[in-house]
Parts: structure tokens; sequence; C-alpha cells
């Protein structure tokens, strides 16, 4: 880990960040390929894979049902430089075509980053040649720069000093793949932002969407860092019950999974509960039985079909003793709130 | 012993018997003169003999010394001499001196002191001298001595220097109970006009044309004429808060759209521009937007530019005729749609037609926005032409020198910000 910023470097820093901020994240919102990403043939014990599960048609039909579309929040305002408006005078179906142009390049942005384990580091060795050991004092790499392979496939090889030759670590293929096949926007190095304690400041001040772009931008998504970063983001939004700031993002989906692989959807169901969005509330509860198909709500939900029950059957079974309560209050608020709507009416 | 004298004296006599000029020397002279002629041979052996020194200093006013210094001859002033003034002004030196006070610091009863002082009268004494008495007559000498121009705050100030034409003169005065709150008044031109006349021959007045305006829309303009400044200013200011129009303005900083407008030479291309933008036009359209409350616009002027008036007048018939958003949609029966780079090109509606939209469009129907109002005419767009440097060899040769340190500056950013900047180590400590 890096040492901690000196004063003296602060300001350097702001000048930097201020020529870096928001153009690259906004220009380059990355895509993601449809299918599974990484299958290494071997099976060893290791955490359970989320990937698989996310990418369930059933999962992600629900993630993006949960997650709002409001286009003024999608295409809010951008830091871009300034340029005149241009108007046009349309007939009611041009319009109309026009508005259906702009929703489907917001439904791009929408595209939620793939949920993946921490990548596996096997690096076998391809041959030990001691006679080559001390024959240079830097690490020779080899790059496979064929046209149109994939930076995942792509062949990175190593011959150390010692003489070994073996397939390059995550790390190396990293930085090696950004100088051959630059990512617009993605960083050499890891941008201080990342350090725990600098991204701690990040987070107090509630820049939840632009950290999250920034990784998404910077790391792949079974990268350590990425993992650390975003899983952090998340815990910090649930503590600060800012899950508002994350609708319309591209990562509300990837953070409801996390709670509900993480078996801590209380306080994003309260959330939803309290903004009148039952139906988003029986969708996560839904995606919860998907995630855990053991547990005693899916045994339970089977057939139910009024979403304020089955959020009432989530608070039974799965809620944990400290949340129960008030996600019980919760919920009697609102159907107070709502018997009270229908006496005036 | 009187001849002694004269031979001693001779030109101190020829002196005093010249100066005619002021009787009241020649009589004490004549005296002083005639007493010692007369006691001189009997009375004793020496003699006192007054003399009073001619020069001009006893013969002009201190205005005639000073012009015969400083100013300029009657002829000189014919041929344009000394009209900026003499470097130096004339100096009062009676100013700060108090009557009966001097150097020595006597106290005179009844004149620099009351006579009594209680029961007791006051002495003639004298007291410690006043030290700073001759530091402070100086510096009220040197106060007077020097020119100073009352200094204008910079944003105060006009167009350019002293002149007029751009500065604020206020809101016209009330009418009745209407007070014009949070007009302002700028003059666009002041000058001087002239008139012949049969009985009065030429004739000079002050002529001043000014636009008022409350910034939110609302502006006039008009010509004041009077025999001086102030009273012009004042008559055009008055009479431009009596013919004010309401100019529409698009979301409070622009115009509706870009159009063309005329007034004999003067011709002017207004292009609606996007916020922040600012007012890039002539300096009289400039302060006339300034007034409105237009922030954002870009004007061409071609024709005559010099002309304020005609340039005001087709300027005000131009936003005065704007076509809004909603008077076009209704017009044509289409949308109004406006698309924003920033906000990713989501159409916006800004005007719908009342009435139903029609469906379709008529063929070769001119629906560039662009170009909607400007009835045909086209800009004079000349192409700035390439610095000279461009084509020479050494401007090719630093391209190539400068093509290796490209992004360095921003790479040493970088690294800066990562800590890994071999050159700023010191720093990191």
């Amino acid at each position: 880990m890096a040492a901690p910023i000196s004063e003296s470097l602060i300001s350097l820093l702001r000048c930097y960040c201020k020529s870096f901020r928001c153009y690259p994240i906004r220009t380059h919102c990355r895509r993601y390929c449809t299918n599974s990403l990484s299958k290494t043939g071997r099976e060893q014990p290791r955490a359970r894979d989320p990937l698989p599960i996310f990418l369930k048609d059933e999962v992600q039909r629900l993630l993006y049902r949960i997650n709002s579309f409001d286009i003024s929040k999608i295409c809010a305002p951008q830091k871009v430089p300034s340029r005149k408006p241009h108007y046009e005078l349309l007939t009611d179906t041009q319009l109309q075509k026009k508005q259906e142009e702009a929703v489907e390049r917001a439904q791009t942005r929408l595209q939620m980053p793939p949920v993946m384990r921490v990548r596996e580091e096997v690096n076998p060795v391809l041959s030990q040649d001691p006679e080559l050991a001390g024959l240079m004092d830097a690490k020779l790499v080899c790059v496979d720069i064929t046209y149109g392979i994939s930076d995942r496939k792509r062949h990175v090889v190593v011959r150390d000093l010692d003489g070994t030759l073996r397939h390059g670590t995550g790390e190396e293929r990293d930085r090696i793949n950004q100088i051959y096949n630059p990512k617009p926007g993605r960083q050499m190095f890891t941008p201080r932002i990342f350090e725990p304690e600098n991204l701690e400041a990040v987070l107090d001040k509630g820049w939840y969407a632009y950290v999250l772009d920034w990784a998404c931008l910077q790391f792949e998504p079974d990268q350590p860092e990425y993992i650390r970063v975003t899983q952090r983001t998340y815990e910090h939004v649930g503590e600060n019950k800012k899950f508002d700031d994350l609708r319309s993002t591209r990562h509300f989906g990837p953070m409801a999974f996390y709670f509900a692989w993480h078996k801590s959807l209380e306080p994003l169901l309260m959330d939803m509960v309290q903004r009148d969005l039952l139906s988003d509330g029986s969708d996560l509860v839904h995606l919860f039985t998907i995630i855990h198909p053991d547990s005693e709500t899916c045994q339970r939900i089977r057939g139910v079909d009024d979403d304020l029950q089955t959020i009432k059957i989530f608070c039974e079974t799965e809620t944990s003793h400290s949340y129960k309560g008030q996600l019980q209050l919760t919920i009697q608020a609102y159907e107070d709130a709502q018997n009270l709507h229908v006496d005036a009416a | 012993m009187t001849s002694i004298c004269l031979r001693f004296f001779p030109r101190t006599f020829a002196g005093i018997l010249a100066t005619e000029s002021s009787a009241l020397l020649w009589n004490v002279n004549c005296l002083a003169w005639r007493h010692t002629q007369l006691l001189a041979p009997t009375v004793c052996g020496t003699s006192h003999v007054q003399t009073r020194n001619y020069s001009f200093f006893t013969k002009l006013t201190a205005n005639e010394i000073w012009q015969g210094v400083s100013g300029v001859s009657n002829a000189g002033r014919k041929r344009g001499r000394g009209k900026r003034g003499s470097g130096r002004r004339q100096v009062d030196l009676n100013r700060g001196q108090v009557h009966g006070e001097g150097r020595g610091g006597m106290v005179w009863p009844g004149l620099n002191a009351p006579v009594m002082k209680g029961r007791e009268l006051v002495k003639i004494r004298k007291e410690a001298p006043n030290q700073q008495r001759i530091e402070e007559l100086q510096k009220l000498r040197d106060k007077s001595s020097k020119f100073r121009q009352s200094k204008i705050p910079a944003l105060q100030r006009g167009w350019t220097g002293a002149k007029f034409p751009g500065r604020s003169i206020g809101p016209p005065d009330p009418i009745g109970d209407y007070k014009f709150d949070g007009f302002d008044t700028r003059i666009l031109e002041f000058k001087m006009v002239t008139n012949m006349t049969g009985n009065l021959g030429r004739k000079q007045k002050f002529s001043c044309f000014v636009v008022t305006g409350n910034q939110k829309g609302l502006a006039g303009y008009a010509l004041g004429k009077a025999p001086n400044a102030r009273a012009a200013m004042r008559k055009a200011r008055n009479r431009a808060g009596q013919v004010l129009h309401y100019i529409e303005r698009y979301e409070d900083h622009t115009v509706f759209h870009n159009f063309h407008t005329k007034e004999r030479q003067t011709s002017i291309f207004v292009k609606k521009k996007e916020k922040g933008f600012g007012v890039v036009c002539h300096r009289a359209l400039k302060t006339i937007c300034e007034v409105i409350g237009i922030d954002d616009l870009y004007c061409q002027v071609e024709g005559s530019t010099k002309n304020i008036q005609n340039l005001t007048k087709a300027f005000f018939a131009g936003l005065i005729n704007q076509e809004t958003h909603q008077e076009l949609a209704d017009r044509l029966k289409l949308n109004v749609v406006e698309f924003r780079k920033e906000t990713d090109f989501v159409p916006r509606i800004v005007a719908s037609p009342t009435c139903e939209a029609r469906d379709t469009l008529e063929k070769d129907e001119n629906l560039d926005f662009e170009n909607l109002y400007y009835g045909g005419k086209l800009e004079y767009y000349k192409k700035k032409p390439a610095p000279f440097y461009k084509k020479l060899p050494c401007y090719k040769w630093k391209q190539v020198s400068m093509h290796k340190s490209r992004n360095q500056r921003s790479a040493q950013l970088q690294r800066l910000a990562l800590g890994i900047e071999p050159s700023n180590k010191s720093l990191e400590q």
C-alpha cells in the first residue's frame, strides 16, 4: 500500500483530479459481454460463484425491474464543453421516434456490470531453465498481440530472472493488456482514490455513482480491487440508507444482488416499502429465493401473489433479530397510511 | 552730507524718485527725504536714508504676475498654445495663515488671543513657537498646487477613458407614483451638435442618446438635446422611461432564435447562444443587452457600425419582432424540440401546438431552425487567415521538437498524484 498523501501533494492531486474527473467516465460507458465471462476448467474448493446466478435470465429480469428508469436522472446534465443546443421542428411521429431513440440510448447505460468472485491466481510453470538464470537483469514478458484476441484470452508469458518460464499473473496481465490494448479512460496505475482511506473520504461525500463508475472503468469485474471497492461502496450506501442515489444507474442491480447474496436485504426492503415500491420489494424477495433456494422463505412464498404478503413472509422467516422490529414497524406504518388514504377517499 | 548720500546711493534715490505710481509710497519717501534734508546738516553728522526698492512685485497683482510666468500670450492662444494648461498651478500663499500668528509665536491680545482672561488683562508675550506650523502650511500649499482628477471606479467608467458613452446615469425620474425601481440608464452616444440660426449664429447643444431598462426585459431608448450636458442626459433618460418595450427572452438569458434586422445602412445578424456564452458583439449592443437582461448572445454588425442610433433602432426592432417558440409551434403546427449535448440529446419539448399537430411535411419546406428568420440573407463569414509563422520552416521544426514532449505535463501530474514522480521525491516527505 502506498504511503498516505502528504499535505503538499494534495493540491497537485486536486489539479490532477480536476483535469480527469467527469469527462472520461461519462464518455466511456463501459460495455460488458453478455455471456459467461470466465470459466476455468478446474474445480477447486472456492467460495460460491455468483456469476452463473447473476446471469440467469430470471435474475437479470428482476434486477432490471427493480431499478427505476428515470431518463432525466440517467441523462442528467453533465459537465461537457460548452455547446449550443440545436432545435428541430418535428411532427408527433418524428418526435416519438426521437424519444424512443433516446430511451434506447439511456437503456444501454443501465447495463449492469457482472457480479463475479475474485479471480483465481494460477500461473502454471511452462518450463524451468536454470541455465538461463542471471542472463538478464529484468523479467522478459512475451505477449500475443494478434489482432482481435480478447484481453482475457491473450497469452502473456513471463521469463523470470531465475530462468523460469510461466504464465503471467493477473496483475501482470492487466498491466500488459493496458499497454498493448489500452482501454480509454483506464489508467496504468490504480488511482489513489481507491486506496481505502481515500475511498472512505469520497464515500462520506456521497459520491457513490462516481466511485462505482470509475471502478467499472479502471478494473476488471473479477479483479480483487474491484470487488473490494464496490462491496465497500454498497456497504456504505446501506449504512447511510442512500439507496435512491443509485436508482436509475447501472449499479442498483449489482447492489441489490450483493445485499441478497449476503442476506442483508432489510434496509433496502424498508426503503422500498417506505417509498411505496411494494412490487420492487416483492421482486427483491423473489431474487433472494433464487439465490438461496434452500431458505424457508422459498418454500413459503410459493403461490403467494400479493406483494405485501410476500414481504411479510420474508420478514417473518429471514429477517435477523436486530432488523425484525424495524421492518415490521415499517410495514405497519405503510398499512396505516394506506388505510388512512382509503378512509379519506 | 546729502551730497555724500547721493554719491553713495545714487541709484536708490533715482529709484525712489521714479516710484510715482504708488502715491502713498511716494509721499512717505518724499517726507523721509525732506526730513533727512532738513535734519541732516543741523542735528547730527550721520543721516538715515530710507529706501524703497522698486520692482513689478509692487506694481502688479499676484494673478497678473502668475499669468506672466505661466500663461500664454493672446497671439499664442490663437495658435492653440496653452490648451492643456501649464504644468504648475497657482498657489495661494494666504491659505492656512491666521492673522496675527507667525513664526515667533507671539501672543497679541485682541488679534490672536482674547483681551481679558477672567478678570486679568492678557499681556503681549512670547510663547514657544509652533514647530509644525510651517509643515502644515507646506502641506496645504502642496495640496492646492497639484491637479487631482476625481477617480471613477473602473466599473462605472464608460467604454473608454473619461468619455460618457457606456456610463450609467441612474433610473429615470419617477412619474407620479411610479418609481422606476431596478432601472438603469446607460449613455450610448454623447456629442455636441450645432445649428446655425439667423440671430445667434452657430448655436451649440449637447445631444445624448440613452437606453434604459430593468434587466428583466423591459427597456426603452431615447434622444435628448439641451444646451448643457446634464440637462441633455436628464431629458434623454426621462424620455426613455416613457417609451418602454417588453422584450421576450428565452429562459431569461438569450433571444428566441437567430434573426437579421436592418435600419438604413446598419444590418445586424443576431444569434441565439447557450448559457455561459456571454454577450459577444458591438459595445453598444452589449450595453443594450446588459440593460435588457440578455446574458448570452452573438451579434455580427454589417455596414455602418458607427451609427449608434440606427444600430439601436435596428436591434430593438429585431428583438420586438421575435417569434416565441409557442407562436412558431402554433404557426407551423409542429413541435419545437430542443436537443442538448449535456443531456445526451434527450428531446425536450419546448413548445407544442395548442391545436392538433399536423402529421405530414410539405416537400422542400424550410424547417432549418438556424436560418428560419434570416429571410434568405447570409452572414458574411470571412475565414481567419492562418498566422504567417505557420508557413515558416522553423515552425515545422518546433512542432517536431514539441511532438516529443507532448502529454509530458499531464503524465507528470499523474505520476505526482500517484507519488511515483522521481523528480519530486522531496515533496513526498
